[in-house]
């Protein structure tokens, strides 16, 4: 069987972005709504939003965090709760919808709108079960790295008594990464299976995961090495309250913010890539 | 493509900024400034001395934007103190004055303001050496604003001003006063949380006059009128400080332990005095 270059595979992708950035679209949309949900996040202490959020905020954090700058430290829990919605309702959709566009860009078929929300209304039912099921891996994941991640460090405040809180937010950040995309190699190929290989949510999971056995370090780097981009944001945000505290409590809004617009970018890239490179082992099966 | 990304923009921009204009000028803004210009202060007061004038003026225009601009929110209220305590520290006793004064005139419902206030302004006639005046600040304090926890203490700060000035006569007629006060106070507030307070205080007498054995009884007396695991988390230790450390009084103690372990539902609690039971019966 033909190997796959990685390499081959993010010089497709590229181009497939810089010939034809209709495929950025579906990812800007999501990047549109969860900028839209943030500035009403960051609204929802004043009216008219505080009428209907301020006995959630009550009864979830305390009234003292409907006050600044307390909510702000508030912001990125329930902008993560709003992300989380909104990739489970429409983010796998229109990453579905992006895949379509590079199959049928691959095989010079025509971009019709309709039949592309067509064809993603057809799986959406496979799209929220897998939305659900990775946002629960991702849950479950953070939970244990928090777990093994507390033990780790209590060895290593031991041995390092001195070990500053910094360097230990910033060694969970980097942990937390690695962990993050040793579980994306075993299922970022999900959602290009269902829309490819036309198959249902269980066995696009079941083939996306053979396929992250077979192709371990390949879809490691492919999708590792543009995820290293996010991981300023991701270090950003582990330190935002400290940042905040010399800064201005705001700085958590602009740091989510970037968060967002470079993720549009780089979740394109990567679902490209990975359905240029089922596309690959399609024509090379 | 580009079209799409700047309908997007244009969407965000005019969305922030209807949020922004509806919002305007409402007590969230003014937390805002008030944060900032508290901020500033606060960095002005861990090195009084060489704050740049920029900051200290740039802390003055923001406390008195927030009072000017947003009158009647709880940010122009702290706003107020804040500036008061601000002028209070850089010594600048005109305009604490001044800001005391505008304080007593817009928080005039607000009492845990209003005698922190009055309190303040007793604090700034003592610095300029005006006791008399103080002292009338105090009394009025004590007076009219015994139910706040300033108004609560000022019997017995006025007497702790005597004892320092080592006006003896004075000092045991003020401890005196206070005594009386928190007495009557405790009696007529039995049960509440004004009871007390003016119990403890009444304590708080007792052990600075050095009189152990009446502090020891008013502590015990706390421990029955309120029982409660907070209560013995409280006061035990002073109780241990009165019948171990100031007079000798073990036999006493190892009743109260004794009440106590009968009378609290905490575990934990039961533990340690058990174990502090056993502590001093291998003393003995």
């Amino acid at each position: 069987m033909k190997k796959i270059s990685v390499k081959q595979v993010w010089l497709d992708a590229f181009e497939v972005i810089t010939r034809h950035p209709i495929v950025l679209l579906p990812f800007f949309i999501v990047a549109f709504l969860e900028l839209l949900a943030l500035e009403f996040i960051v609204f929802i202490p004043r009216k008219p939003l505080s009428l209907l959020f301020e006995p959630i905020i009550k009864k979830f954090f305390g009234e003292m965090f409907m006050h600044y700058p307390f909510f702000m430290e508030k912001v990125p829990k329930i902008f993560y709760a709003a992300q989380i919605l909104l990739y489970v309702v429409l983010g796998v959709a229109l990453s579905g919808i992006a895949v379509n566009i590079v199959r049928n860009l691959k095989a010079k078929l025509p971009l019709k709108t309709n039949a592309l929300i067509g064809n993603a209304l057809r799986k959406y039912i496979s799209f929220i079960i897998y939305g659900v099921i990775i946002v629960t891996l991702v849950h479950l994941v953070r939970r244990a790295d928090t777990w093994a991640f507390g033990l780790l460090m209590r060895k290593a405040v031991q041995a390092l008594p001195g070990l500053r809180t910094e360097i230990v937010s910033l060694a969970f950040a980097l942990f937390f990464f690695i962990t993050n995309v040793v579980l994306q190699i075993f299922f970022i190929l999900t959602v290009p299976v269902i829309v490819i290989r036309n198959k249902f949510v269980v066995k696009a999971l079941w083939e996306s995961i053979v396929l992250g056995l077979k192709n371990f370090f390949g879809i490691g780097v492919m999708i590792g090495v543009p995820y290293l981009l996010y991981l300023p944001v991701s270090v950003l945000k582990a330190y935002s309250s400290q940042l905040g505290a010399k800064t201005l409590p705001e700085i958590t809004i602009f740091i989510i913010a970037g968060g967002v617009v470079l993720a549009a970018f780089v979740d394109c890239f990567i679902t490209v890539s990975a359905a240029r490179f089922l596309l690959e082992k399609e024509g090379a099966r | 493509m580009k079209r799409i990304v700047l309908i997007f923009t244009a969407v965000l921009v005019v969305v922030l900024a209807a949020l922004f204009l509806y919002n305007r000028g409402d007590d969230y803004s003014a937390e805002k400034l008030y944060y900032r210009a508290l901020k500033a202060n606060n960095r002005i007061m861990e090195n009084p001395d060489v704050a740049p004038p920029k900051m200290v003026e740039y802390v003055k225009e923001s406390l008195n934007r927030v009072i000017e601009r947003y009158p009647d929110t709880v940010a122009a209220s702290s706003a107020r103190m804040t500036l008061a305590e601000f002028y209070m520290n850089r010594d600048e006793y005109d305009e604490a004055q001044e800001a005391l004064a505008a304080i007593l005139e817009a928080d005039k419902e607000k009492r845990g303001i209003l005698s922190k206030a009055r309190f303040f302004k007793g604090v700034l006639y003592e610095r300029q050496g005006d006791w008399e005046s103080a002292l009338k600040e105090y009394e009025i304090l004590k007076d009219e604003f015994a139910d706040t926890t300033l108004g609560l203490q000022m019997p017995l700060y006025i007497g702790r001003h005597y004892l320092a000035e080592e006006m003896v006569e004075k000092a045991a007629q003020s401890f005196a006063e206070a005594r009386f006060f928190y007495e009557n106070l405790s009696r007529e507030n039995e049960g509440t949380v004004m009871g007390y307070a003016a119990r403890t205080l009444l304590t708080e007498t007792y052990m600075v006059l050095e009189d152990y054995e009446k502090a020891g009884m008013q502590l015990e007396k706390i421990l029955d009128e309120y029982p409660g695991d907070q209560t013995y988390l409280q006061v035990l230790p002073k109780v241990e400080i009165v019948y171990m450390q100031k007079i000798s009084r073990p036999e006493k103690m190892r009743l109260i332990y004794r009440k106590v372990i009968e009378k609290t539902n905490s575990d934990e609690i039961k533990d340690i005095l058990e174990k502090k039971l056993e502590e001093l019966e291998e003393v003995e």
